[in-house]
């Protein structure tokens, strides 16, 4: 691992454990919901992850920050298959993600949502949440064809499944017959982690999830990630808003120019120095706005 | 004279140039272009004749052939091209088109070479119909099937199918499967209505004629296809009185008007709710506005 290297003496103390070289350090109590094992990714001259290892506990809110272009959505690319690593490789619940398999991470119970909204436009917000059950129906077109009772309960279930999920994430159940690419960003967000969920993840990824939310929807959000958590599901976010992270994080990874600068609790993450300046800019640029604030204040001139 | 004698024979023509326009469709429904149901009937339909003659089996037996030999050799193109994507796929099964054609020409044995053979036993409408029937019956049931929604969905984005489990290979076979069978049956029928058959019968013509089709009718909705291949196939014959030598330009002017103001074609699937939706956005956003404005609405 580069970046920090903290040792933790006690394994997923704090949802996290954290290691150097090749490998996260090995957690005491069964294996690691996810574990990304020395995972390097290059774009040509670009390295974008450097080395990167950290495990995540069963069961916790684990966060992902850094500034804009730090690798954190390179980081859910690697997870959920969408990107290959160069090296390094990524397990959930001890078994090893085939490299670049989208589906194979699928198949490992994982779960994600996009930076950018990837709904299908084109489909009903009902449907929309129905095509993340795909990989539970047991019945298939042959049995659609020959109008098989079993197939018709099965398609009827995965809908009402589907309603659930929408007013479990905050949808109105009026919004499910409309298409997708009509809903307003917020509400394209729930849906997204409605599909998300209709998987029956056993790790869900979230990608800024908050996006396009006020206060009140974005702590709705958190409180519905810690009953997922608490049902079972281990939660990576990739958040900006710090406020949620604190609340509803308990361990977050601080990652920079592709490495790891710091983990632990998110709020002895956030009083680092070295994160508040690479998170919040140089410190020199924030001395010369106290400074310039300073001046304006001698000549009379209102602050601000 | 009747209705049916004088268009008959026109009816039956548009009813297969539908089904081929199916057999398209059912491909770019998971957004993949594909000229295979050309080559594909060209087999189902030469397997058929030759059943037809050397058994003496009723057409009926040549129409389940024909289905499953369709099926079978759209399977067999699925694994030939299963590497290549888009238009490589695309150009993949243009290549067959011409490769199936020259096999035709010289498998002399088999095909009759460049002069053709003959269908011995004739179709009657009912094979038609019924044809026409079943693929209704099929895309009324499999398009909100699991099936259905997975092509949907990998049509619109096939990464984030994928994230939630849908095999994209097997699917794409699958389809490739269903997509020959169409064409199969498709073969036999145009093979029994023209009562020959030979290289130029499943020609680069009818790859593209069938692909028109489906872009005039809507390529994303499977009734949308089967008018389209329908209009597309009757229209000239309607014509011909009219502009006896105008019929291939007013079809290429039809296709353009379509193509330039009608892009997801003549039938497009809940388009009235679209439309609802829309309003009932900018309804929303004019409440928001006049909110954030203080407006007062009685």
């Amino acid at each position: 691992m580069t970046g920090s290297t903290r040792g933790s003496g006690d394994a997923f103390a704090n949802g996290v454990a954290y290691g150097s070289g090749d490998g996260p350090v090995a957690g005491a109590a069964g294996p690691a919901a996810l574990a990304l094992h020395g995972v390097t990714v290059r774009f040509g001259g670009l390295v974008a992850l450097d080395g990167l290892s950290f495990e995540v506990a069963p069961r916790s809110v684990f966060g992902v920050i850094g500034p804009n272009g730090a690798g954190k959505t390179t980081l859910l690319n690697v997870i959920s298959g969408f990107t290959t690593p160069t090296a390094g490789h990524v397990t959930v619940f001890g078994e090893k993600v085939p490299a670049g398999s989208v589906r194979g991470a699928a198949l490992a119970g994982v779960a994600r949502t996009y930076q950018n909204v990837r709904l299908f436009p084109g489909l009903t917000v009902e449907e929309n949440i129905v095509a993340g059950r795909y990989r539970h129906r047991r019945h298939g077109a042959l049995k659609a064809l020959l109008c098989s009772p079993a197939e018709r309960r099965e398609r009827r279930e995965s809908y009402e499944r589907a309603r659930h999920l929408m007013r479990r994430v905050g949808l109105d159940d009026s919004l499910a017959g409309r298409r997708a690419e009509t809903l307003s960003y917020g509400d394209q967000r729930r849906c997204e982690v409605a599909r998300a969920l209709a998987t029956e993840p056993r790790v869900l990824l979230l990608d800024e999830p908050t996006a396009g939310m006020n206060a009140a929807e974005s702590r709705a959000l958190g409180d519905l990630v810690l009953k997922l958590r608490d049902e079972g599901v281990t939660i990576v976010l990739v958040e900006h808003n710090m406020d949620i992270l604190q609340r509803y994080c308990e361990s977050a990874a601080v990652i920079n120019f592709g490495r790891l600068l710091a983990a632990g609790p998110p709020r002895e993450c956030l009083r680092r120095d070295d994160v508040r300046e690479a998170y919040f800019g140089g410190r020199s640029d924030a001395e010369r706005v106290r400074a310039l604030l300073r001046v304006r204040e001698d000549k009379g001139a209102p602050p601000g | 004279m009747t209705l049916w004698n004088l268009y008959g024979t026109t009816i039956e023509f548009g009813i297969v140039a539908a089904l081929f326009a199916l057999s398209a469709h059912v491909t770019l429904w998971r957004g993949t272009l594909s000229l295979a149901s050309a080559p594909v009937a060209a087999v189902a339909g030469y397997a058929s004749v030759a059943l037809l003659a050397r058994t003496g089996a009723p057409f009926e037996a040549a129409l389940v052939t024909g289905g499953v030999v369709g099926a079978l050799a759209g399977l067999a193109v699925g694994v030939l091209l299963i590497r290549l994507d888009s238009h490589w796929f695309a150009l993949g099964t243009v290549a067959l088109v011409i490769c199936v054609r020259v096999l035709a020409v010289n498998l002399d044995g088999l095909t009759g070479g460049t002069a053709g053979t003959p269908v011995p036993v004739g179709l009657l409408p009912w094979h038609v119909f019924a044809a026409l029937a079943l693929a209704c019956y099929v895309f009324t049931r499999i398009r909100r099937s699991t099936f259905g929604l997975a092509a949907e969905a990998i049509r619109h984005d096939p990464d984030v199918a994928a994230g939630l489990g849908v095999p994209l290979r097997r699917h794409n076979l699958q389809s490739l499967a269903l997509a020959g069978a169409i064409a199969g049956v498709a073969g036999v029928l145009y093979a029994g209505i023209s009562r020959y058959v030979s290289p130029d019968t499943f020609s680069v013509n009818l790859a593209f004629t069938m692909l028109a089709g489906v872009v005039l009718g809507g390529a994303y909705y499977w009734l949308g296809a089967m008018a389209g291949g329908f209009v597309f196939a009757v229209l000239p014959e309607l014509l011909q009185t009219v502009f006896p030598r105008g019929v291939t330009l007013v079809n290429g002017v039809l296709l353009l008007i379509v193509v330039l103001f009608l892009p997801n074609g003549l039938i497009r699937p809940g388009a009235a709710r679209a439309l609802r939706d829309r309003l009932g956005a900018a309804r929303g956003a004019r409440q928001v506005t006049g909110e954030a404005t203080g407006e007062v609405r009685p």
